[in-house]
């Protein structure tokens, strides 16, 4: 479980992770210690995240006449990136996770025979 | 809309999964509104052959 990854059994009421990465593959066994990315050189997290502007009115009446969940045997191997898992109610879920991704690969030699 | 649950208990048995990543919810249970928002950007240009300098900004 990691970057704001969450696991609950019980109840919710409120439930908002964010995560941001930046995601560097570098070809070679140079570790990169200069940290030269930045979250503002890369618009993709300033973008505003657009929501439906009417959201549907819903009233909804809940009769709990047997409140038991039970469950049996559940595998997951992984939770990452503001994501959730969540055994029994949960009211309001406002999740955002922003990934940029880069690749950078060494140029190839050309062999001059 | 209107909506009248009458929730008589959950029964889950198995349910294996290899990853829930990216904004996403695996719920076993009841939800009132569920707002999920996910950016991936992997452009061309972020494919970068050879060039072992710091990352320019994009302006």
């Amino acid at each position: 479980m990691t970057f704001s990854g969450i696991f609950n059994i019980g109840d919710t009421v409120n439930f908002s992770p964010r995560s941001k990465a930046i995601a560097v593959q570098r070809e070679g066994n140079v570790w990169n210690t200069s940290y030269d990315v930045h979250f503002h050189y890369y618009p993709i997290f300033q973008l505003p995240a657009k929501w439906i502007e009417k959201p549907i009115p819903v009233v909804s009446k809940n009769n709990h006449h047997d409140g038991i969940i039970s469950v049996n045997c559940v595998s997951i191997q992984a939770v990452t990136q503001a994501a959730g898992i969540q055994f029994g109610g949960i009211d309001y879920i406002n999740a955002e996770s922003r990934i940029k991704h880069i690749r950078i690969i060494k140029q190839e030699e050309e062999n001059m025979d | 809309m209107n909506i009248e649950v009458h929730n008589w208990g959950i029964c889950v048995g198995n349910v294996g999964i290899e990853a829930v990543a990216s904004s996403s919810v695996f719920l076993i249970g009841d939800n009132k509104e569920m707002k999920l928002s996910s950016f991936f950007d992997t452009p061309p240009e972020s494919y970068i052959v050879g060039a072992l300098v710091p990352l320019a900004p994009q302006t």
